[in-house]
């Protein structure tokens, strides 16, 4: 985390992502904002219901954590634990509308607080879907309801991105591209084949495919990464990038990208 | 079409009828005559006016409220091959009755207590606070 300080804004902390168990968000943000850096708070609607999740919100609050992403979060079968009972008790549009809600100074109940927080809400949406009809209309709620800006899925198809773009630009609001490095070709498909929204062009697999050996495919994957983010930076406003392990190659992208 | 049932009956009219169909009752209770429907599940605050008079608490996984997760991808849920999305159904629904806009309305949380058989109506809390943003229900115009 020190190493990367230099290049990145703040660090995003997901909420057991995938299912699979990792210490609570809220816990590891803090940590980070006693470093010093600035954490995003990623906060899903999976395992907490509308009181446990207002209560780590007042408790993120307390311990000065600021920005807040939330999410509807991914179904437990997909995770280490899958006999674990989803929660949704709520769905990411009212856990946004729970965060205003603490910002007025109010709860979810409409309870007056003692005070009142000031969180930075974000949300998510996933340009690549097909058809993308009901995720702009939702990601339009998500405005509505106090989201201020958004992280995408990842994208490897600059093209779908802008196409995406063009329908939701009347919103004008702050969109961070969300940028995956591909470790290997098999990576990119077993994405193609089995996560919404992603798609990795033929041509981009075919370039892993020519890397052999770790150092070749690192190389290759920062270089397709940066052209990528070249393509977009006219278009967005931030790059959330999730190097899943390989947080070495963050430097080099964003200097290959001109960032 | 107004339907006088519980939201299974409305659901049945919807998959027979291009017309909307809105739910004229709201199972709060399983009390009284039970029928032959032996499923413990009601939510007593039926949605079935919004979405089309499909419901997004049987037909999507997770039971959200305010459209598709990430995971729905050419109208087919990520949990399952061959599975529909519940939220792809409603919006197609909605968008061939001309109600796109009740999908841009907020919900507020559902009550969630199934298991008794007190009828909203008579419990002493409010399930909806005053204040809470775009609370109070949206009635369909």
């Amino acid at each position: 985390m020190r190493k990367l300080a230099p290049y990145v804004h703040a660090f995003n902390v997901t909420d057991l992502q995938s299912s699979v168990l990792r210490m609570s968000s809220w816990a590891l943000c803090a940590l980070i904002k006693r470093e010093g850096y600035e954490p995003v708070l990623q906060m899903t609607c999976r395992d907490r219901n509308r009181l446990a999740l207002q209560a780590d919100l007042l408790g993120a609050w307390a311990l000065g954590i600021e920005n807040v992403l939330a999410l509807t979060g991914d179904y437990p079968t997909l995770g280490d634990h899958p006999g674990a009972r989803p929660v949704f008790d709520l769905d990411s549009v009212q856990l946004l509308a729970a965060i205003q809600a603490l910002n007025e100074g109010k709860d979810l109940a409409g309870n007056e607080l003692a005070g009142s927080t000031d969180f930075f809400a974000g949300a998510v949406v996933n340009p690549g879907v097909e058809p993308l009809g009901p995720h702009i209309l939702k990601m339009r709620l998500k405005v509505q309801m106090g989201a201020k800006f958004f992280q995408t899925q990842a994208v490897y198809d600059p093209d779908a991105f802008l196409r995406f773009v063009r329908e939701v630009e009347d919103l004008k609001v702050p969109i961070l591209v969300g940028i995956i490095p591909l470790k290997s070709a098999r990576m990119a498909r077993f994405m193609n084949e089995n996560i919404a929204g992603i798609h990795v062009p033929e041509g981009v697999i075919a370039e892993m495919e020519r890397a052999k050996t770790k150092e070749e495919r690192k190389e290759v994957s920062t270089e397709i990464c940066a052209r990528i983010i070249r393509k977009v930076k006219p278009y967005c406003q931030g790059i959330h990038l999730m190097p899943m392990g390989w947080e070495d190659l963050v430097p080099g992208i964003l200097e290959l990208a001109g960032i | 079409m107004i339907v006088a049932s519980c939201g299974v009956g409305v659901q049945a009219v919807v998959q027979v009828l291009d017309k909307p169909v809105y739910p004229a009752a709201n199972t709060v209770t399983m009390g009284g005559l039970q029928g032959v429907w032996l499923s413990e599940e009601r939510c007593g605050d039926c949605l079935l006016y919004y979405t089309g008079g499909i419901c997004p608490h049987t037909a999507c996984p997770k039971g959200l409220l305010h459209g598709p997760c990430g995971g729905s991808q050419n109208g087919e849920c990520e949990l399952e091959p061959g599975r529909p999305c519940g939220w792809q159904r409603i919006y197609d629904r909605l968008e061939a009755l001309g109600r796109l806009d009740l999908l841009l309305r907020y919900r507020p949380p559902q009550d969630s207590q199934k298991g008794l058989d007190v009828p909203l109506s008579r419990r002493k809390a409010p399930l909806l606070g005053p204040g809470v943003p775009g609370g109070g229900i949206n009635e369909p115009s």
